[in-house]
């Protein structure tokens, strides 16, 4: 099998699957477009209908309504025969939409029209006939005297209610066309107002005529329209359909009936036009059919080569991948037996490494043990420092307790002294009481004398005890400055300890921290251990997986070469 | 005959028995707007009031602070005299040294002195 021909069938393949759908969308489309053309103009036309008869609807009973309002006027006025037909001619020129006003009796003779006008003979008609006894009535269109009657007829009624007159009022046809208006319609389309007797009573072919002579002339209530359209209009509303017109054409219309009157609006255009529109439609959609098969062609073509291109490709870097798959994989295989074997050497370290370490690790611990045991030395001596020191103070409050006293003996041995002086100063005067008496004072003055060195004596001891005191106090100093001089020391011992104590805690933290590292590491060896062999016997996986490898790489190489010999 | 020996200043003074009432430590004297040298106040002694003599100006010797009050009433009359010590009574004749006093004498020298 050739490359030329994968590629045709490939061509051949995309093509069988799409040109029937290019086919069946290109038909489907233009169906569905040609059907929308139809609708469109089919629903413009019923639109521009309706609009027409209601417009006509609403022109009728506005003139319905002026009638009703010149009925009143003439009312007020019927006495005055003279001012009837100016009043009347005024009321016409307000807007021209009567061609004729006029006021007849009751028995059909003429009262009054407007100046000029031709008066209409309304006798025996059913409408005039419907005005006399009291209802406001509308002709139906008709031709008398040459002329085209649209009339509109109000009783006029006196004071007492009875009717007295009927004002009649003729409504000018030639103005449908101002109703009829349509922007929206295609230029050939027609829009006609027709009775229900099937007779044209207006075209907007007609344009705007200046009066209904010119519309009689054209034919008005003289054509004949098809009958089934104003039947249907009459008896089901609004509608639309193909049909053949008054003039002969194949056309495409809808009618619409005046709501209330018996009056039919048909709006229409030719069927040529709709059908040109239609066949423009089929031609864009053959085209477009045309040019998505051309498209499809080249497509598929160029799609054929490129992937015969791609195959191509594919094949062939396979074979080289696959090549170069089998060098790696032999490369691959002997960096796996040389991995296995350093790994082994490398699991021996290991576990030299681990035993080094588990000595330091005991070395540490006897360490921190040692240091426990200075740390906790040196909290007893502590503890009895401490309470040396609470002695050494009771000891100090003792000879400040005792100072005090002395002070206080001092303070008495003042006022000893100044007592046995007091005493040695009366024995003077007393020795000089009885000296004055001569005599008879000899026995006293031996008294006094006797009582003066009591008092020397007295000074003396004081004298000697004052002595001891001051020495007492001098001791007392001495030993209060050495009970301060120990607590001093004592403080300095215990900073010392307390700086022992926290050196050795700090060992002992550091010891710790050390053993607890030196065990991490252990166990991490012990990891690695574990890891090497699984290393040792992951990487001969390896090679056997590599020399799998090398042979389906091999095996790859040789199909590849055979679908290059293919494409 | 027996005196009180009394020191003023460096010098033993001899004061008649007789004359001398007692011995009181030196009291503080009320001083006297105008009074003559010598005559330190006036002060109370034994319920009267005694004019206070410096005994070292009175007598024409050189005298210290006057410590003590020689309470003397001589002829009826009471007055202070300051001297510094008291050695003690003393009987016979007086040393070569001492100073003898007449106690009117001394009365007239301080009337003398207050006039």
């Amino acid at each position: 099998v050739t490359g030329r021909s994968y590629r045709s069938r490939l061509l051949a393949g995309v093509l069988v699957v799409t040109v029937p759908l290019v086919v069946l969308l290109v038909v489907t489309l233009t169906t569905v477009a040609s059907r929308t053309v139809d609708a469109t103009i089919s629903d413009a036309l019923e639109d521009q209908a309706s609009t027409g008869a209601e417009a006509i609807a609403r022109h009728l009973d506005e003139r319905a309504a002026d009638m009703a309002s010149v009925a009143v006027l003439v009312a007020a006025v019927l006495e005055d025969r003279e001012a009837l037909p100016r009043i009347l001619a005024a009321r016409q020129a307000i807007d021209r939409q009567f061609a004729t006003l006029q006021v007849s009796a009751p028995d059909g003779a003429l009262i009054a029209t407007n100046l000029g006008a031709a008066p209409v003979d309304p006798v025996g008609e059913p409408w005039f006939t419907a005005a006399v006894d009291g209802e406001p009535a509308l002709s139906r269109p008709h031709v008398a005297d040459g002329r085209l009657l649209l009339v509109a007829a109000h009783p006029v009624r006196d004071a007492a209610g009875d009717v007295v007159a009927v004002a009649l009022g003729s409504i000018r046809v030639e103005r449908f066309g101002e109703l009829l208006r349509a922007e929206s319609l295609p230029a050939a389309a027609e829009v006609i107002v027709a009775t229900a007797d099937a007779r044209l009573l207006y075209t907007t072919d007609s344009g705007t005529p200046e009066s209904d002579e010119q519309l009689l002339a054209d034919g008005s209530l003289d054509i004949e329209v098809d009958p089934r359209n104003i039947d249907r209009a009459l008896t089901s509303g609004l509608g639309s359909g193909r049909f053949v017109d008054y003039k002969g054409q194949r056309v495409v219309g809808a009618y619409a009936p005046v709501p209330g009157r018996d009056l039919v609006v048909v709006a229409r255009a030719p069927e040529a036009q709709v059908l040109a529109a239609e066949r423009r439609l089929l031609l864009v959609g053959a085209l477009l059919g045309l040019l998505g098969l051309a498209a499809l062609a080249l497509f598929g073509r160029r799609f054929a080569a490129r992937e015969t291109a791609f195959l191509r490709l594919l094949t062939s870097s396979t074979e080289d991948a696959a090549v170069s798959v089998k060098r790696q994989a032999e490369g691959m295989a002997a960096s796996s037996v040389e991995l296995a074997s350093t790994t082994t050497e490398q699991s021996a370290t290991v576990t030299q490494t681990s035993t080094t370490m588990e000595e330091l690790s005991r070395s540490a611990a006897s360490i921190a043990d040692t240091a426990q045991d200075v740390a906790s030395q040196a909290d007893m001596t502590r503890e009895g420092l401490l309470r040396a020191g609470a002695e050494l103070e009771s000891a100090s409050r003792g000879s400040l307790e005792l100072a005090e006293q002395v002070r206080r003996v001092t303070a008495i041995l003042a006022v000893i002294d100044e007592l046995a002086e007091r005493t040695d100063m009366l024995a003077l005067n007393a020795a000089i009481e009885a000296a004055r008496a001569g005599e008879a004072g000899e026995g006293f003055a031996v008294v006094a004398e006797e009582v003066r060195r009591l008092a020397e004596r007295s000074r003396a001891s004081a004298a000697d005890i004052g002595g001891i005191i001051e020495a007492t106090e001098s001791q007392m100093t001495a030993t209060l400055l050495t009970l301060e001089r120990s607590a001093t020391q004592m403080r300095d011992g215990l900073a010392l300890l307390e700086d022992v104590a926290m050196a050795a805690e700090q060992v002992r933290l550091t010891t710790q921290q050390q053993q607890l590292a030196t065990d991490q590491v252990v166990d991490a060896m012990a990891q690695a251990t574990e890891s090497a062999a699984q290393l040792a016997s992951t990487a001969e996986e390896i090679a056997h997986g590599a020399a799998a490898l090398a042979r389906t790489a091999e095996a790859l190489e040789a199909s590849a070469s055979d679908a290059r010999q293919r494409f | 005959v027996r005196a009180l020996v009394v020191r003023v200043g460096a010098d033993r003074v001899r004061l008649p028995v007789a004359a001398v009432q007692e011995v009181v430590d030196a009291p503080q004297p009320t001083p006297l707007p105008g009074a003559p040298a010598g005559l330190r106040g006036v002060v109370a002694l034994r319920g009267r009031v005694v004019p206070l003599w410096d005994g070292a100006a009175l007598l024409g010797l050189v005298g210290g602070g006057g410590a003590l009050c020689a309470h003397l009433r001589v002829d009826g009359v009471h007055l202070g005299l300051l001297v510094d010590a008291v050695e003690g009574l003393v009987d016979g004749d007086p040393a070569s040294a001492d100073v003898v006093v007449d106690p009117s004498a001394l009365l007239a020298r301080a009337g003398g002195a207050a006039t």
